[in-house]
């Protein structure tokens, strides 16, 4: 007998009953809110791509009183923010699953999951006030000159700004515990989901459980794991409120260390986009850079189901 | 060589690398949380929780907030549930893998994705300025709307994991019946999957409730709570205006925002305890989210649900909730108990609990069932409806368990038929669960239930419906201690039990109000020193706390040793108790906002107007109650006016005709006075009526609506000054800008209350002038500042009487003076034309006036220059 959940069945009934009408209406309604959500953004945002061109994407010029709009900075920001977050969370998130997956005792892993998944459902403005008022002076006052004095002789670790405390890696650290449940719970799954012989083969073959979960499991949940971490990419990446308190919004040059302030894009449409939505054109340069995030976006999820897709096929 | 000791060595420090992430995962959840708990410490009260903002300020209560946020939840996970459910289904069910199909599951996927700030700017040019006829700007129904699309993604998906858990055996066992597929859908699908839906609309809940940048962008901030009801309202399409819905209304996530944008007004400690509010608020939805999806997912094993940690907080949920609990249900009884005709009877509930119709086929299903699995099958359809969900769930907590062996096969049977889950292999064949095999005696009763009718005919359900009659008077067994059953019962007896757990409980609330009447009373009220308004408050809730706590467990005592939770009406008892909790608990309330009376804290409470909400936020600046706690400063007196809608007022009638109307100049055209080193240009360009102005209150962050006197307009006259000597200059104060109209005068209304200030914004602006709060009349545009703000009340210094009646003190020079006793940016022009001063007075006129200016002057007096006229039409 074929488990379908039923859909044999539909091809005997009636195809065009009242329900199926009902239930495809709110598929498409929902559908149709996206196109429309997008295809608004993307035509707010026409005469800025006509104004600048690619210069739009390349210019690091953004000056409303000239109307020059260059969001090459901040596309910048975005990105050594979200790499910096990868950077620290990857690992960190890998070898917490691993943990959690083979090694924690069942009882203590049922204990640390749930609280791991709470971290998902602490509000992200909560996550930025705790950077803004708690966190940015540890970095400030200890981690800033740390890293300064140990590190200073690399450049992207010069401490330029020592009252500062505000900057990119205090953001990439609360990013990083924002974006480490999703990275644990989805590659988690993954890992449990490697089927029990291949390890016990592994076992048998006279493997530690460390070479077998780097050599086996890992491999054989690679598509999962990277699931999770794109779908991390795509939060830090979105993520607004907390980065703005903690990212310092400040976009004179491309940052030169790790510890000097940054202007991602959604702090920037976010500080911005209150006071000059009523006016044409930096409306449309802030609607620009919705567009050009959601672009990115849009990428990303391509990518998770390209890579869902491959291995599924790879499993067959 | 690796050696395996080597390897065995390597393991060690990768598994303590391990940990060490786990650790500082979980570490940093400890981390914040108690970190913002102490932070809050000092803030956290009843009177905090319980107060709103319009009372004491910016960040000084958040009843408000909570409130709004409740709202914003509810109403997006209503308005998004229908969309969510309806897309799940057809994705799971009536969905075939067509293009249509992928693009729909992509666009799902793209909106899961999108960063909430995107969905913020869609809102705030699509709801709040298009729309605004409608929405009315931002508004609690542009933010719940925003959110709803953002939250539609979150419940669908979960809806459909949900649905994928449904056993396939279950509703090809409702197709083999011939039931069509929306009957199955409508009476197998969603009864199984209903507890997964509920989880699924938790978790939405919960992120709505936590999201902010949306809400910063569409919905506005409100220090008001949220109050139901329809004004007329010329500004929206339909005329009139909804509240609450129309309103800009506050959420906590924006509350934080709020206290991380103004931290010069809101204490560190508030901002903590606002976050800690919300972080709580969040928790406690999530985890019962959490708690509910383990229970559907433990319910499969047969021991117990208490494997987990949200298993054991569910279990601990269902005991909370079956002690609270107030049925008139029977509650599920053993098999043993059940004789022949019940049997016939209990098939009927269920259906009765979940629908009222087309009951016939499902009936049809757990007949097919060996007679056996009918209580098991109808156990589970209790547990899968929602009425049934809290029946099930408080069964174990329920004194009279059946033998331990039987509830256990009990439960086994139903979870193994209703609530496994799906396979992944393909090995999934009946033959595992061979209690899902009719039994051949059973199958007679399938042909006959097949035979009949599909719709029960009016005997079947007669027949049904009569045992259940005849036995609802039927006494209950004095020897079971199982609970009572929900006959109709003498009301003496019960009102007796009522009243036996109820009066214990009056007693410590009528303490409690006695305390808060005595708070309002001379002798006691103001009785304590003089202490500050937040140590007030965190007695009155500290002593409230106390006292009610205290009186909690008094009546407790007491009301068990009255007996009343024994006997059979101890369902009565636990209403009564239940009654006094909510008493004590509102008089709790009461006295927590009352006991600040005892302190004499120095300030008056607000006197407020009801409804009218200029006339409360008249009344409030006022009361002199600020935001920051400060007192208002000394030059608030000088202000002329305080109430927003002040009438026009009639001054000086002669000095009208005093000054020659011939020399008026027309608009556009250019005044100079001052002297040699000090050439100022006046210019009057333009004028303006509006029937309203907002302006940007920033001490409450939110727009406040200015509306004149009935019959009356705002007229606004833009001017222009601009320094071309080589000094700065003095600049005519405020009051020498005089409106003149057939013998009337009128003073240009104050833009906005200099009063509202605290002194650190008074000397902040002071030297950054061009960060002067966002002050916008939104039909006018933004480059245009309050000219009355600059140079009238003398917002600055106190020195404004000296300067004002010289013309020409301390500045010689051509920078900022700061000379003397301080700043005095607003009463001098510096020369050039980038220091110019451009704009405008607000005058409130009678709209007689307005329509015709030809006869409206603008008289303006420069000080001891000589002053001069222009005649606005």
């Amino acid at each position: 007998m074929v488990h379908d959940g039923g859909k044999t069945h539909q091809m005997i009934t009636d195809k065009h009953d009242l329900p199926h009408l009902i239930f495809l209406c709110s598929a498409a309604v929902t559908g149709l809110i996206v196109i429309l959500m997008f295809g608004f953004i993307f035509w707010t945002a026409i005469p800025v791509f006509c104004l600048e061109g690619p210069g739009f994407i390349l210019n690091s010029v953004w000056d409303y009183s000239t109307d020059q709009y260059g969001i090459f900075l901040y596309i910048v920001g975005t990105l050594i923010v979200t790499v910096a977050t990868l950077i620290i969370a990857i690992p960190l998130g890998i070898m917490t699953t691993i943990y959690l997956a083979e090694f924690a005792p069942p009882s203590l892993e049922k204990i640390l999951r749930p609280l791991i998944e709470l971290l998902v459902g602490i509000p992200s403005i909560i996550y930025g006030l705790f950077g803004f008022l708690f966190l940015r002076y540890v970095f400030r006052d200890t981690i800033d000159p740390v890293i300064g004095n140990w590190l200073g002789f690399i450049p992207i670790f010069r401490n330029l700004d020592p009252s500062g405390g505000i900057n990119i890696l205090l953001a990439a650290v609360i990013l990083t515990i924002m974006v480490l449940p999703t990275i644990v719970a989805l590659s988690q799954d993954a890992m449990k989901a490697v089927p029990k012989e291949y390890r016990e083969g592994s076992l048998a073959l006279g493997a530690t459980r460390w070479e077998t979960v780097t050599r086996v499991v890992i491999p054989a949940a690679w598509s999962g794991i990277v699931t999770s971490i794109v779908l991390a990419m795509m939060r830090a990446m979105g993520e607004t409120m907390a980065v703005v308190m903690v990212a310092g919004n400040s976009a004179q040059s491309i940052p030169p260390t790790l510890l000097s302030p940054v202007y991602p894009m959604t702090a920037k449409m976010l500080n911005d986009v209150g006071t000059w939505a009523a006016v044409p054109m930096p409306r449309s340069a802030l609607f620009g850079i919705a567009a050009v995030l959601f672009v990115i976006e849009i990428l990303f999820v391509a990518v998770v189901r390209l890579v869902s897709n491959y291995a599924r096929r790879s499993v067959r | 060589m690796i050696t395996i000791r080597n390897r065995v060595f390597k393991e060690r420090v990768a598994v303590a690398f391990c940990s060490l992430g786990a650790i500082f995962a979980v570490g940093m959840l400890f981390l914040i949380i108690g970190n913002i708990f102490l932070g809050a410490i000092p803030s956290l009260s009843l009177h905090f929780i319980l107060t709103d903002e319009s009372k004491n300020g910016l960040g000084q209560g958040i009843a408000n907030a909570i409130i709004g946020t409740i709202l914003f939840s509810l109403l997006s996970t209503i308005l998004a549930t229908p969309l969510a459910i309806g897309t799940a289904i057809y994705l799971k069910r009536y969905a075939r893998e067509n293009k249509l199909t992928h693009f729909i599951q992509f666009m799902i996927e793209v909106l899961s994705g999108t960063p909430s700030i995107v969905v913020g700017m869609f809102g705030l040019l699509v709801l709040v300025i298009y729309l605004q006829k409608f929405t009315g700007g931002f508004s609690l129904i542009a933010g719940v709307i925003c959110l709803a699309i953002l939250i539609t993604p979150v419940i669908e998906r979960s809806i459909e994991s949900a649905i994928e858990t449904v056993n396939p055996e279950l509703e090809e066992g409702s197709y083999a019946l011939g039931a069509t597929k929306w009957q199955t859908i409508h009476m197998v699908t969603i009864p199984t999957v209903m507890s997964g839906v509920l989880t699924s609309l938790i978790l939405g809940f919960g992120r709505a409730a936590e999201e902010s940048s949306v809400l910063v962008l569409t919905a506005g901030y409100s220090q008001w709570l949220s109050r139901v009801g329809i004004d007329n309202n010329n500004k929206f399409f339909f005329g009139f205006q909804l509240h609450p819905l129309n309103d800009p209304t506050a959420s906590l996530p924006y509350a934080v925002y709020n206290a991380y944008e103004n931290t010069n007004i809101i204490p560190m400690s508030n901002a903590y305890a606002i976050a800690f509010i919300l972080i709580i608020f969040v928790l406690l939805v999530n985890i019962t989210g959490k708690a509910i999806l383990s229970r559907s997912v433990n319910s499969g094993k047969s021991g117990s649900s208490a494997d987990s940690l949200f298993g054991k907080l569910n279990l601990a949920i269902g005991r909370v909730i079956g002690n609270l609990k107030i049925t008139t249900r029977a509650a599920p009884r053993p098999l043993a108990h059940y004789t022949g005709s019940d049997i016939s009877d209990l098939l009927e509930e269920p259906d009765r609990l979940s629908h009222q119709t087309g009951t016939s086929w499902i009936n049809s299903i757990k007949i097919a069932f060996s007679p056996s699995k009918n209580q098991a099958s109808m156990d589970s359809k209790i547990k899968k409806t929602i009425p049934g969900f809290f029946a099930s769930i408080t069964s174990p907590g329920k004194k009279p368990e059946p033998s331990p062996t039987e509830a256990v096969s009990l439960r086994e049977k139903f979870s193994r038929l209703f609530s496994r889950k799906k396979k992944t292999g393909v090995d999934n064949t009946t033959d595992q669960h061979p209690e899902t095999v009719i039994p051949s005696a059973t199958l007679s009763s399938i042909n006959e239930i097949l035979a009949e009718k599909p719709k029960p005919s009016l005997k079947t359900k007669l027949t049904a419906i009569l045992p259940r009659l005849k036995k609802k008077p039927a006494p209950e067994v004095t020897g079971d201690k199982k609970a009572a059953s929900p006959g109709p019962r003498l009301p003496k007896g019960a009102l007796r039990t009522f009243l036996r757990a109820f009066i214990p409980f009056a007693i410590p609330a009528a303490l409690l109000l006695l305390a808060a009447f005595l708070a309002g009373i001379p002798p006691l009220h103001n009785a304590l020193g003089p202490a500050s308004t937040s140590l007030a408050g965190l007695f009155a809730s500290a002593f409230s706390l106390v006292i009610t706590v205290a009186g909690l467990i008094f009546a407790l005592i007491f009301a068990k040793k009255r007996g009343a939770f024994k006997g059979n009406e101890r369902r009565k008892g636990f209403v009564g108790v239940a009654a006094g909790f909510c008493i004590v608990c509102i008089a709790a309330l009461i006295l927590s906002s009352a006991a600040t009376g005892f302190f004499n804290t120095g300030d008056a409470p607000a006197p407020r107007a009801s409804g009218d909400r200029s006339a409360q936020l008249a009344a409030m600046l006022a009361s002199g109650e600020l935001g920051d706690g400060s007192t208002p400063q000394p030059t608030a007196a000088i202000t002329p006016s305080l109430t927003p809608t002040t009438a026009p007022a009639p001054a000086a009638q002669g000095s009208a005709s005093s000054v020659p109307l011939k020399n008026a100049l027309s608009v556009r055209e250019m005044y100079t006075y001052g002297d040699a080193t000090r050439v100022v240009r006046a210019t009057v360009y333009n004028t303006e009526v509006l029937p309203f102005y907002f302006w940007w209150f920033i001490d409450y962050n939110r727009f406040v609506q200015e509306t004149p006197a009935p019959g009356n307009t705002y007229l606004i006259v833009f001017l222009r000054l601009e320094n071309t000597g080589q000094k700065s200059a003095v600049v005519p104060s405020a009051d020498q800008f005089i409106l003149y109209n057939n013998g009337n005068s009128y003073t240009h209304k104050d833009y906005i209350n200099m009063s509202a200030f605290s002194q650190y914004q008074i000397d902040f602006y002071a030297v950054n002038q061009n960060k002067i709060p966002y002050q916008w009349i939104r039909e006018i545009g933004q480059t245009k500042r309050d000219y009355a703000f600059i140079t009238g009340y003398n917002p600055f210094d106190q020195g404004f009487a000296t300067l004002n009646s010289t013309t020409d003190t301390a500045t010689t020079d051509t920078g900022t003076n700061t000379s003397s006793s301080g700043l005095y940016p607003g009463y001098f022009i510096k020369p050039g034309s980038s220091n110019a001063i451009d704009g405008y007075l607000i005058y409130e006129v009678p709209d007689s006036v307005a329509k015709d200016l030809r006869d409206t002057y603008l008289n303006v007096g420069f000080n001891s220059f000589s002053s001069t006229r222009w005649v606005l039409g």
